[in-house]
């Protein structure tokens, strides 16, 4: 008889602490379909990989993933956002992926003070006088004076050609950025001309950047665009050096399509699976490429290291307290993730960028530029 | 613009033009017989670059027997659309079909996201149709001169097929009186389904073209073209097939000239396109090639 006691109380204790452990719900949006459906895929599997190895907090609070696809549109990132903090009510929201589609969310996480966590969106007004929205990922103010600056001391490109996307913030953003540092170190825009995404045909833009004799070309296009633009400069007989953001060697499909015409492009960038590694990130590239078949993308990484920041503010403050969620995200001092160490000061991220190249189609490290 | 440049700018033009002129084709050919704007064209379009990519990748085929295969696949879609979607509503009021169109529209990129995802795919055409020439300083791609080449060709093979044969007189009377000709002992359904095989193979072998020029294929890749070809069908007269290659032509052309002459404004030339057709259509109404007795002639 007191066998069966014991062992009730020994299964009814257990089940209690069962019951004791909550169930945090952190939102992710992503898209996962529409124009850049392809972030959205390496974006998953970063969070699929770390919520593989992280599904529950170190209280053994079980963490729930609530992910929307905004179809890379911002109204759908909107609605995204609005769902998470009104229905789901969500601890943290991380994502979406660029920046248009991040500027649609801003305000509600603002409004409904819900931390928001932008892996890679790079616009400067994604975090600019928000006070619930944080980047890892540095801003495009700091990604275009480190490209202006590779194309004219490194590379002693001083006419430089602009080829950018008017319809979105990003490219706006780069473009504003390199121009500015691109003249203050004497470089001259010999031209400026914008190619739409969605559109497929480049050449018209691409004769006039011949005609102009510029010696380089800065790119702040994304991947889909990117990899066509590659390709009819290549065929237009353009040999000079092409310089990117973030975004445009960051799809395999870019390989796929360039091939030989992408050689030797350069992008400024977060990380680098051929540089020093912490050892989260080696462990990460061993997990990635074992599941996934193929080299690490940034954006992967990038997830993963949101994901991480945002479990390890929940752990310190408990699921409910979103203010000090908040305040623990905006405010880390050299958070030790996959893409590196960082630290957030008021939501932005300071740490190092890399330049990496594109050689014999791969993605290769070339240099880090400390902040 | 220095002179080699304008030449290059030319041919971006004729490059670009000449595939929304054999898209044009199609709407032009059902809009002449039905009265129908048929919005599923450009979705066919990129269907046929889809099977293509498929046969090549998943079947094996080389790449002129999977175009064969994605043709006449085309085809047999077009006829099978023709009966599910149009063929009901052939006596209904044309704004259903219209609707009908739209709604196939949607399907057709709906249900290729579900199978193929809606992240670009890589079309890999042969090495040999994206090579280089390099004549003194001006560059194309053996596609540039191929497309192009191949829209006239099948332009003067329409026509001849339109104006010399049996089935062509028949399309043409159809295209003049619907309603009288069934009475005339002519299978209506038959001819507008030869209309539909033929609009629909233009759409197929354009949509390979197309996926050859620009080798990144998705399920959306028909929505922009498809709206430049039916401007361009309109532009040069919707319902005549020689307008319809004139206006994609030309339409490419503004397109580039649009971006040459201001590069700051690259990003709007779609809007210089639609700006160039409304232009046009202030000063005349039916399009470049259009006729004004328009109940009158098809063609």
């Amino acid at each position: 008889m007191r066998k069966v006691f014991v062992s009730l109380t020994l299964a009814f204790g257990m089940f209690a602490s069962a019951v004791s452990a909550e169930t945090i719900k952190v939102g992710v949006v992503l898209p996962i379909s529409g124009a850049v459906g392809g972030f959205g895929e390496l974006g998953k599997r970063g969070i699929d990989i770390a919520y593989k190895n992280q599904s529950t907090t170190k209280n053994g609070d079980k963490i729930e993933l609530v992910l929307i696809d905004n179809k890379s549109d911002k109204i759908e990132s909107a609605n995204a956002m609005q769902k998470l903090v009104s229905t789901d009510k969500v601890s943290v929201v991380i994502g979406p992926m660029i920046s248009t589609n991040a500027l649609a969310m801003t305000k509600i996480a603002d409004d409904s003070k819900t931390p928001l966590i932008s892996p890679v969106a790079t616009n400067d007004r994604v975090t600019k006088g928000k006070k619930f929205v944080s980047r890892i990922s540095f801003a495009d103010s700091f990604q275009g004076i480190i490209a202006a600056n590779l194309a004219i001391k490194d590379l002693g490109a001083n006419r430089a050609a602009i080829l950018f996307d008017n319809s979105s913030d990003y490219s706006i953003g780069l473009t504003k950025a390199f121009r500015d540092q691109y003249k203050k170190l004497g470089g001259e825009i010999v031209i400026e001309t914008n190619a739409q995404a969605g559109t497929k045909d480049f050449r018209a833009q691409l004769s006039s950047i011949k005609a102009a004799k510029a010696n380089m070309i800065y790119l702040p296009i994304y991947y889909n665009e990117g990899a066509l633009i590659a390709l009819q400069a290549k065929q237009l007989g353009l040999n000079m050096p092409v310089i990117g953001g973030d975004g445009l060697v960051s799809n395999k499909i870019f390989f796929d399509v360039a091939k030989d015409a992408g050689e030797g492009y350069m992008v400024t960038d977060y990380y680098s699976t051929s540089s020093k590694q912490t050892e989260k990130g080696a462990k990460f590239i061993q997990e990635y490429e074992a599941t996934y078949k193929e080299p690490v993308s940034t954006f992967s990484a990038m997830l993963a290291d949101a994901y991480g920041l945002a479990i390890s503010a929940i752990e310190a403050c408990g699921a409910n307290d979103k203010i000090c969620i908040n305040d623990k995200i905006r405010n880390v001092t050299d958070f030790e993730g996959i893409s590196g160490k960082f630290s957030l000061q008021n939501g932005e991220a300071i740490r190092s960028a890399v330049i990496n190249e594109v050689k014999n189609g791969k993605l290769v490290y070339k240099t880090t530029i400390e902040p | 613009m220095d002179f080699l440049t304008l030449i290059q700018q030319c041919i971006n033009g004729i490059s670009l033009g000449s595939t929304y002129a054999l898209i044009a084709i199609g709407y032009t050919m059902v809009y002449g017989c039905l009265r129908l704007i048929n919005f599923a064209h450009a979705d066919i379009m990129m269907v046929g670059a889809f099977l293509s990519f498929f046969a090549i990748n998943s079947l094996g085929l080389p790449f002129i027997a999977s175009a064969i295969f994605a043709i006449l696949l085309c085809i047999l879609l077009g006829i099978i659309i023709d009966k599910i979607a149009y063929l009901p509503l052939r006596s209904a009021p044309r704004i259903s079909m219209l609707i009908t169109a739209i709604g196939i529209s949607f399907f057709l990129e709906n249900i290729f996201n579900v199978f193929f995802g809606s992240t670009p795919k890589f079309f890999n055409a042969p090495e040999f149709l994206s090579q280089n020439i390099n004549i003194v300083g001006i560059s194309l791609t053996h596609i540039t001169i191929i497309i192009p080449a191949v829209t006239i060709l099948l332009l003067i093979m329409l026509l001849q097929f339109l104006y010399n044969t049996k089935q062509g007189m028949a399309i043409r009377a159809t295209a003049f009186d619907i309603h009288t000709i069934g009475l005339m002992g002519i299978n209506v359904n038959t001819i507008i389904a030869i209309v539909f095989a033929i609009g629909s193979s233009l759409a197929g072998i354009g949509g390979i073209f197309y996926a050859v020029s620009y080798p990144t294929i998705d399920p959306l890749m028909g929505v922009l073209i498809g709206l430049k070809a039916f401007a361009a069908a309109v532009l040069g007269g919707i319902g005549s097939v020689g307008g319809a290659v004139l206006g994609g032509f030309i339409l490419g052309f503004t397109e580039v000239m649009a971006v040459a002459i201001f590069p700051n404004l690259g990003g709007y030339k779609d809007a210089f396109a639609f700006l160039f057709l409304i232009l046009v259509l202030l000063f005349r109404p039916v399009g470049i090639m259009g006729d004004w007795k328009l109940e009158k002639s098809r063609f």
